[in-house]
């Protein structure tokens, strides 16, 4: 009897307030079967939907949101012990160098790579995302 | 009178915010083509969207020369009476296949408004700014109210929506350049952030002044527009 390969769907967050910049990216990540994708696009429901679900793996998140922006989830995730851990690719519009913090204090927020939006297509988040989450 | 430096500085910072306003839909348009060279099964749904995206940017491209020419004073109004009731009622025509398809229903209470001297099509298109807003921004079914009413020295137009109203946060930026305010109900494409802020220029540059007032339910937005009397349209005239 041959071996059945067991596949464990991992649960993506993806913060992202404009659904049409969402929907290839979503798209992309659930393509194969190793992801699933939560959309939310406000900083509120990025926290309640961490809070709730209880089996976030990875969280790609937008800087700019309404309302609050990503680096108030950001200081939301770290100062819980249990979310401390969740690593979180930053996905932006906004210039990387235009931030002024530098990688190590962008990891200290749990960052663990920061993503130009307009340079990432849906193909290269995927290949971004399995990498870490295969870490 | 504008000058050269303020022309200058103008130009920066409408370049700047183009170039932020404009990256949004042309990642969005970037990102479904490369994704559909992948995946093939969504082609159509996938070309309307292009399609529908490419739209919303022309519109945003469209209102900021239309900024643009606001601040640079190459609007110069013209003055002469208008039916402003007229001017509601073209509006809602035009609108009706929007108001069908939201179920919502465009509702005039026309008493009788003393004549007004302004620019028509500035008075028409600050209007149908507040008045497509309110449908985006009212759930299926729900009402939108124009009024007219007098003040000593204006006559107002009140658009009224029932929606879910202004978080104080909205408050701040209303008519702000890109002021976008929280996801519309209905058709998030159609926004730009620059309506209202461009319906605020237009109808300062008309001598009036538009305004919010916040409603238990919903929300007014308030054009005020000067009496002039034909009488003082002449002694103007001469100066």
């Amino acid at each position: 009897m041959g071996k059945r390969a067991v596949v464990t769907t991992k649960h993506v967050l993806l913060v992202e307030d404009d659904v049409d910049i969402a929907e290839p990216y979503i798209r992309a990540l659930e393509s194969d079967g190793e992801t699933t994708v939560t959309r939310v696009d406000h900083a509120q429901a990025a926290i309640d939907c961490v809070d709730e679900s209880g089996d976030i793996r990875l969280v790609v998140l937008d800087l700019f949101l309404p309302e609050h922006n990503g680096f108030a989830v950001l200081q939301h995730l770290q100062s819980y012990a249990d979310w401390q851990s969740i690593p979180v690719l930053l996905l932006s519009s906004y210039p990387r160098r235009a931030l002024r913090l530098s990688d190590s204090e962008l990891a200290a927020y749990g960052v663990c790579q920061f993503l130009d939006k307009t340079a990432t297509e849906p193909s290269t988040l995927k290949q971004v995302v399995h990498g870490v989450l295969r870490k | 009178m504008v000058t050269e430096d303020q022309q200058s500085m103008l130009g920066n910072e409408l370049l700047a915010v183009a170039a932020h306003e404009l990256k949004s839909p042309l990642t969005a348009i970037k990102n479904i083509a490369a994704y559909a060279q992948e995946d093939q099964t969504r082609l159509l749904e996938d070309m309307q969207k292009i399609q529908l995206i490419s739209e919303r940017t022309l519109r945003i491209v469209h209102s900021l020369l239309e900024s643009e020419r606001l601040q640079s004073g190459r609007v110069v109004p013209i003055t002469e009476p208008i039916n402003i009731v007229g001017i509601v009622k073209d509006i809602g025509l035009q609108l009706q296949p929007i108001l069908d398809e939201r179920q919502q229903r465009l509702r005039i209470y026309d008493r009788l408004v003393q004549p007004v001297y302004t620019d028509p099509q500035l008075v028409e298109q600050i209007l149908f700014n507040l008045i497509d807003n309110a449908t985006k921004y009212s759930k299926q079914g729900q009402p939108i109210e124009v009024r007219f009413g007098y003040t000593n020295s204006h006559l107002t137009v009140r658009v009224r929506d029932y929606g879910r109203g202004l978080s104080n946060n909205e408050w701040r930026k209303l008519f702000k350049k890109f002021g976008k305010l929280k996801q519309p109900l209905h058709n998030r494409a159609d926004t730009t952030g620059l309506g209202l802020y461009i319906s605020k220029q237009l109808s300062e540059l008309i001598g009036g002044n538009l305004y919010v007032q916040p409603r238990r339910i919903g929300t007014s937005f308030v054009l005020e527009l000067p009496y002039m009397e034909q009488l003082d349209l002449w002694e103007n005239a001469r100066w």
